[in-house]
């Protein structure tokens, strides 16, 4: 090959017209997440009707949607504290799904929030976003997304957000990046197991562990091997708060770190004696 | 025309517009060499485009606002590839979209699957067009390091020298 044919491939992609009046479409509409009701329904209706939504989100869903509900609980009332457990977790290969097995929901309706607290009240929580992420880090443009998904009928809130280095004037957004998903559940996740699929990643794949916060709370750590991302994932059951499954995603951000951010987690451990002490 | 206030900028559809029209094809080629599907290319020209539009810091030129724009636009690639989001590997069906025949399908794989340092120099090489000096300058590298990285970037993807730029 030559430089010529070289050039020729790398220019051969260009943007298609579909994708072109979904990225204008986008751009021409943003509007930062303090915008008035008004506009956030105009942008919200933008945004529904682009691509944008279908692919990373749809990656998101293969493994919020396939949280399968084994057990069942109640949810009462009042406080932070709340009672956690340890992450299962069952590996699937494509195969082992079948072609016929419904990963995806459809996204029914989006909402957009600059602010935390905000977003979090719209699905009737208090923010559990640590603290040092606010202090420290760059929310993504889109700010708090609250999503409603619709799969066999049923339809599940959940919340995903974003954040970056603060790079706008070095233009390196590169540095560390975080993403956050929150989904509540009306029933005890205790019992909860999350599918992985193979999109993700296969067991051998990760380097498991554990950290216990500041305030007790149990974090189940998994670190893949080749890309060096961290997740942490904490389940929690609470009469206070109600109960929810909160994963984080660390990219760029060494366990040290991930720890002492998962330390200003807005969660304490209802006693050290009622944990979750595993199988 | 409509202006539109957006946060400390002032700026007009137009603008936007114009601006999108310049750079969406060149980042829309360096975001694929990366990512290899249009979903997630798409993703990161967006996301570009609205740091370019609503929150870039002032340039000096145009030059500048260029380089700002591909290096945002690289490294939000570098950021979608880290995340826990992304295929472990470039489906072929996101090649067969746009190279029609198993060869260039073949050289367009052997170019996402470069190693980055290498990959990120041939791009601003082959597709912006900029020369070794201007590469230098972008990357903060020596001029002897973009030249090494281009050898051997020419060199895993077995180009022929020619001359071209």
């Amino acid at each position: 090959m030559n430089e010529r044919d070289l050039k020729r491939i790398l220019t051969k992609p260009t943007i298609d017209n579909e994708m072109d009046r979904s990225i204008a479409d986008v751009i021409l509409n943003y509007e930062s997440g303090s915008l008035n009701n008004a506009n956030r329904n105009l942008r919200n209706r933008s945004m529904l009707n682009n691509s944008w939504k279908s692919h990373r989100l749809a990656k998101v869903a293969v493994i919020v949607l396939a949280l399968v509900l084994v057990g069942t609980g109640t949810v009462l009332a009042a406080g932070y504290k709340v009672k956690s457990h340890r992450q299962k977790i069952k590996f699937m290969t494509n195969e082992e799904l079948g072609e016929g097995t419904p990963l995806y929901g459809e996204d029914t309706k989006r909402t957009f929030f600059g602010s935390g607290d905000e977003a979090f009240a719209e699905l009737g929580y208090p923010n559990l976003i640590p603290s040092y992420i606010y202090d420290n880090y760059l929310l993504s443009e889109k700010g708090h997304i609250c999503l409603e998904n619709n799969r066999d009928g049923v339809t599940q809130k959940w919340l995903i957000t974003e954040f970056f280095t603060d790079g706008y004037e070095t233009g390196d957004f590169s540095g560390e990046y975080i993403y956050i998903s929150f989904i509540p559940s009306d029933v005890s996740v205790v019992n909860i197991t999350s599918v992985y699929t193979e999109e993700v990643g296969l067991e051998e794949d990760f380097i498991f562990s554990e950290y216990t916060t500041k305030g007790g709370v149990i974090c189940s750590l998994k670190q893949h091997i080749e890309r060096g991302y961290i997740t942490a994932d904490i389940l929690f059951d609470s009469d206070t708060i109600g109960n929810g499954s909160l994963m984080m995603n660390f990219s760029g951000i060494d366990m040290d770190k991930v720890k002492e951010i998962l330390d200003t987690l807005p969660l304490t451990e209802e006693t050290i004696e009622n944990q979750d002490m595993g199988e | 025309m409509e202006n539109i206030l957006r946060a400390e900028k002032f700026i007009s559809e137009e603008w936007i517009l114009e601006k999108y029209d310049l750079y969406k094809n060149m980042l829309f080629q360096i975001a694929f060499s990366y990512l290899g599907n249009k979903y997630d290319c798409e993703d990161v020209i967006q996301e570009a485009f609205i740091k370019l539009c609503y929150h870039s810091p002032e340039f000096d030129n145009n030059e500048h606002e260029k380089r700002w724009l591909i290096r945002v636009t690289i490294n939000l690639c570098i950021n979608n590839l880290r995340s826990f989001w992304n295929r472990k590997k470039v489906s072929i069906d996101g090649l067969e979209e746009y190279f029609s025949s198993d060869e260039e399908i073949g050289i367009m794989s052997d170019i996402i699957n470069l190693p980055e340092k290498y990959k990120t120099v041939i791009l601003l090489h082959y597709i912006s067009g900029y020369r070794i000096s201007e590469i230098s300058e972008i990357m903060n590298l020596s001029e002897s390091a973009v030249k090494m990285r281009l050898k051997r970037g020419r060199e895993k993807l077995k180009i022929e020298l020619e001359g071209l730029i």
